[in-house]
C-alpha cells in the first residue's frame, strides 16, 4: 500500500472510529479540554526514507523504546513577557492504539489560545526515533502568551493508551517544557510602556461629533490592531475639565498562519467642561516589537472640538444671588486679602514630649510596683501564718510531752521524765523561735537562741534544765527533788519561750 | 562673693544663653529677610511667578515662618488669574495657606484665603459638571485629632498611676479607702486599656504620618498593584494625609480610603 494511500484510509479510519474532541475557547487561560478519543487499527509505517523537512525535525536520535509515547515541542525556549510561544505536542507510534482520557497542561503563568480546532484530522508525518520507524501526529497546538518573567513550566499533557501490544490504559505523559520569559530590555524603554505589550500594533482613532455644548459629550472610538499580544487597556489622555468616562471594549480576537492578533476597540465618552476650542490630544500606545527587538510607540492624534459655551444654569444663578450679594461665589479669590510686607516677630511653638521609653515605663512602672508591693505583703503575711500554724502544733507537742513528764513522775520512771521534759523544751523552741535546736550542742545553744531573740537569761536556763536532764538520765541513782523542780522549771521555761 | 552676688551672677548667665539661644531660633528667618523683601517687590509689582520662586527657595531652605508661607499662597492664588497659570497652582496656594494656619493658628487671614481658594476650586469643578464627594476622616482619625500625642501619653500615665493608687487602696481591709480602691482600681484600668493604644497609636501616626495637600487639578487614588481604586478622586486642594514612600509614590488617606498616588500630585505641609 502506498503512503498516500494509507494516509486516506487511516483518515478514513478515524472518520469512522470513535472521535470527540473538545474544543478550547480562545483567550481563555488554562482552560479544561474535553479529552479527545481516537486511534488507528492499522499503524501502517512505510519502509523508505522521508525527506520532508517535517520528518527531519520531529526525528529523535535518542528518543524513548516506547510503543507509543507524547512529545511537546515549543517553537522557543526564550521569550519575552507577552510575547508568543506555539507549543506542539506530538504523539509518535509505531503500534495500533487507541487515545482516550487527555489531560492538558495547566499552562500556569501563561495566556493560553487553542490553534488547533480539530486535532484528530491532523495527518501522521513519519520520522526515525532510534533508527527506528515511528508516525508522528501532532494532538495539540497552542499559543502561549507568557505573562510574568521567570522559567515558566507549561506542565506535561498525559492521555491513557490501549492496544493489543501496549496494553489496556496505560498512561502516558509528554516532556515538561519550562520557557525562559524576561521582560523587555530596559533601554530605551518609553515611559508609557505597560508590559506584556509585546507585538506589532497600530492604533487608530475616530472623534464624533467635533462639535458640542459646554458640559456636553463627545464620543471617541480607538482600535488596536495588529498581532501579538493585543493591549487590554489604554490611557487616555485626560486633561482638567474633561471626563473620560470608562470604556466599552469590543475584541476581535483571531488567529492567523499560527499567530494571535485581531482588535481591540475602545469607545470612550468625553464629557467636556471647558468652552473653546478643545485639544482632545493623542493616544499613545508603546509597545516592543520581538522581531525587531526594539520599542515602537504608535500614536494617533485626536484633533480638535469645538466646544460652545453654556449659559449658567438656574442653580449657579440663584447660588450667585445668594453668596453675598452675588459677587463672592462669582469669584471667590477677588476677596482675597492683601500680601504682608515684613516678618512679624515669630517663635515656633515648642512641644514638650514624651520619649517612647519613658512612656512605656509611665504606662507600665506604676501598676508593676503596686503589684510587686502587694505580692510582697501577701507572701510576708503567708510566711507569718505558716509560722503560726506550724507553732500551734509545736505547742500542742510541747503540751503533749509535759502531761508525758507528769504521767511519768506518777509512774515513778524518772529517766521517761528527763527525755519527755527535754522533748518539751526542743518543741518550745522550735515554736517560740522557729530554731531546731537538736541540732545544736548545749554550748552553742545559748548564743544561737540569743540571736533569735530570746532573752540571755531565758537561754542560760534553758541549757542549764538541757543540761540537768542529760545528767540525771544517765546518773546511777537519782535525787528526786531535782526532779521535782526540773519539771517546775521545764515548765516555765516552756511558758517564757512562748512568750 | 556674697550670696545675693552668686545669685545675680547665674541669672545674668541664664539670660544670657536664653537671649544666644532665641537669637538662634530666629536665625532662619532674619536669614531668609532679603529672599521676603525681594518677594514682596514682585508680589507690588504683580510679578507673581518671581515671587513664587523667592518664596520657594525660602522654604527650601528651611525657613518655618507664617508669614512666608502665607505669601506664598497669595502669589500662587493670584497667579491663577493671570495667563502665567499653572495647573495645581490653586492646590499649591491651599498648601502654603495650611502650612500658615499651623504655624499660627490665631491668622486668621491665612484661615480666610484658604477658605476662598478652596471656594475658586468647588466653583470650578461645579462649572465642569463634577460632583465632589464629602469625605469624611475615618473614626481613628477623628479620635487621635482630639488631642496631641503627647497629651495621650500622658491621660495614659496618669491613667496607669490612678490604677496603682486604686491597687494600693483597695487592697486595705476595709473602709472609705478600701471602697475608693474597689471603684478606683476598675475604672483606672480600664482607662489604661483604653487611652494605652490609643496613645501608642497617635504617638506612631504622628511619627509615620504627615499631613499634605493635592497639587494637581484631580487626583485618583491607586491600589497596590497599579490598580485604580474605588476611591473617587481627589479634588485639588484636598488636604490628604500622607505614608510612606515607595520611588515616586506616597501613600495618601483621604478619610477612609488609602491608595497610591505620584510624589508629585501632594505638596506636603511642613510643620514643626
Amino acid at each position: 500500500m502506498s503512503p498516500a494511500l494509507h494516509r486516506a484510509r487511516t483518515n478514513l479510519g478515524l472518520a469512522l472510529a470513535t472521535i470527540v474532541i473538545g474544543f478550547a475557547l480562545p483567550g481563555t487561560a488554562n482552560a479544561q479540554v474535553t479529552p479527545a478519543q481516537f486511534g488507528v487499527d492499522d499503524p501502517y509505517i512505510p519502509l523508505g526514507d522521508d525527506d520532508s523537512a517535517a520528518s527531519k525535525d520531529l526525528a529523535m536520535p535518542d528518543g524513548p523504546d516506547e510503543e507509543v509515547f507524547l512529545r511537546a515541542i515549543p517553537d522557543k525556549t526564550k521569550a519575552y513577557v507577552g510575547e508568543q510561544v506555539t507549543l506542539s505536542v506530538y504523539l509518535y507510534y509505531r503500534v495500533a492504539y487507541e487515545m482516550s482520557e487527555r489531560h492538558d497542561p495547566h499552562y500556569s503563568g501563561f495566556l493560553r489560545f487553542s490553534l488547533l480546532n480539530d486535532p484528530g484530522a491532523t495527518s501522521p508525518v513519519y520520522t526515525k526515533v532510534k533508527s527506528k520507524r515511528y508516525g508522528a501526529r501532532l494532538v495539540e497546538r497552542v499559543a502561549l502568551i507568557p505573562l510574568r518573567a521567570g522559567d515558566l513550566a507549561t506542565g506535561p499533557i498525559s492521555s491513557r493508551f490501549k492496544g493489543r501490544q501496549i496494553g489496556a490504559r496505560v498512561l502516558k505523559s509528554s516532556n515538561d517544557v519550562v520557557i525562559h520569559v524576561e521582560e523587555p530590555p530596559k533601554e530605551g524603554r518609553p515611559k508609557s510602556f505597560v508590559s506584556g505589550d509585546v507585538g506589532r500594533f497600530t492604533v487608530s482613532a475616530t472623534v464624533t461629533p467635533r462639535q458640542t455644548r459646554q458640559g456636553g459629550s463627545v464620543a471617541v472610538i480607538v482600535k488596536v490592531e495588529g498581532t501579538g499580544n493585543v493591549p487590554s487597556n489604554l490611557q487616555p489622555p485626560v486633561k482638567p475639565g474633561e471626563k473620560w468616562l470608562a470604556p466599552t471594549r469590543k475584541d476581535a480576537m483571531t488567529t492567523k498562519l499560527g499567530k494571535i492578533g485581531g482588535s481591540r476597540t475602545f469607545e470612550y465618552v468625553v464629557r467636556l467642561g471647558n468652552a473653546g476650542e478643545t485639544e482632545l490630544g493623542a493616544f499613545e500606545l508603546a509597545f516592543f516589537d520581538p522581531v525587531k527587538k526594539e520599542y515602537v510607540v504608535s500614536r494617533t492624534e485626536l484633533g480638535k472640538v469645538q466646544v460652545e459655551e453654556a449659559p449658567p444654569t438656574d442653580a449657579e444663578v440663584a447660588r450667585a444671588k445668594r453668596g453675598s450679594g452675588g459677587s463672592g461665589m462669582q469669584d471667590p479669590l477677588k476677596e482675597l486679602p492683601t500680601h504682608r510686607t515684613k516678618l512679624a516677630p515669630f517663635t515656633p511653638k515648642e512641644t514638650a514630649t514624651i520619649s517612647m521609653p519613658l512612656f512605656v515605663l509611665g504606662l507600665a512602672v506604676p501598676p508593676a510596683l503596686a503589684l510587686l508591693l502587694i505580692a510582697l505583703v501577701r507572701a510576708s503575711g503567708v510566711v507569718a501564718e505558716r509560722r503560726k500554724a506550724s507553732g500551734g502544733v509545736l505547742r500542742g507537742k510541747v503540751k503533749e510531752a509535759l502531761s508525758a513528764a507528769a504521767k511519768a513522775d506518777k509512774a515513778n520512771e524518772p529517766r521517761a521524765v528527763c527525755g519527755a521534759i527535754e522533748k518539751a523544751l526542743h518543741a518550745a523552741v522550735e515554736a517560740g523561735t522557729g530554731l531546731k535546736s537538736r541540732a545544736y550542742r548545749l554550748d552553742e545553744l545559748p548564743p544561737k537562741l540569743v540571736l533569735a531573740g530570746v532573752a540571755q537569761s531565758v537561754a542560760d536556763e534553758l541549757r542549764a534544765v538541757l543540761s540537768e536532764c542529760e545528767s540525771l538520765r544517765y546518773a546511777p541513782s537519782l535525787d528526786e527533788e531535782a526532779l521535782q523542780g526540773l519539771r517546775a522549771r521545764a515548765k516555765s521555761l516552756t511558758k517564757k519561750l512562748a512568750g | 562673693m556674697t550670696a545675693a552676688a552668686s545669685t545675680r551672677h547665674a541669672l545674668a548667665i541664664l539670660f544670657g544663653l536664653l537671649a544666644v539661644l532665641g537669637l538662634a531660633r530666629d536665625a532662619p528667618a532674619q536669614a531668609g529677610s532679603e529672599e521676603f523683601e525681594r518677594a514682596v517687590t514682585a508680589l507690588a509689582a504683580k510679578q507673581h511667578s518671581a515671587a513664587i520662586l523667592e518664596l520657594e527657595a525660602l522654604a527650601d531652605a528651611g525657613v518655618l515662618h507664617p508669614d512666608v508661607s502665607y505669601n506664598r499662597g497669595l502669589a500662587y492664588a493670584l497667579r491663577v488669574k493671570t495667563s502665567e497659570a499653572e495647573p495645581g497652582d490653586l492646590g499649591r496656594a491651599a498648601a502654603a495657606f495650611e502650612e500658615a494656619v499651623r504655624l499660627s493658628p490665631t491668622d486668621r487671614d491665612a484661615e480666610r484665603a484658604l477658605d476662598l481658594v478652596r471656594a475658586e476650586v468647588a466653583r470650578r469643578r461645579s462649572r465642569q459638571d463634577k460632583n465632589d464627594v464629602i469625605v469624611r476622616p475615618s473614626l481613628d482619625r477623628v479620635v487621635i485629632a482630639l488631642l496631641s500625642p503627647t497629651t495621650w501619653s500622658i491621660c495614659a500615665i496618669a491613667a496607669s498611676l490612678a490604677f496603682a493608687v486604686g491597687l494600693l487602696m483597695r487592697w486595705r481591709k476595709s473602709g472609705w479607702l478600701h471602697i475608693t480602691g474597689a471603684v478606683l482600681a476598675p475604672l483606672a484600668l480600664f482607662a489604661v486599656l483604653v487611652l494605652g493604644p490609643i496613645a501608642f497609636f497617635a504617638r506612631s501616626h504622628a511619627a509615620t504620618r504627615k499631613p499634605g495637600v493635592i497639587v494637581l487639578p484631580e487626583a485618583s487614588l491607586e491600589a497596590d498593584q497599579g490598580n485604580s481604586s474605588d476611591a473617587p478622586a481627589i479634588p485639588e486642594a484636598t488636604l490628604v494625609e500622607l505614608g510612606e514612600r515607595k520611588g515616586d509614590e506616597v501613600l495618601v488617606r483621604w478619610g477612609s480610603y488609602e491608595g497610591w498616588l505620584p510624589a508629585r500630585a501632594v505638596r506636603v505641609i511642613a510643620v514643626r
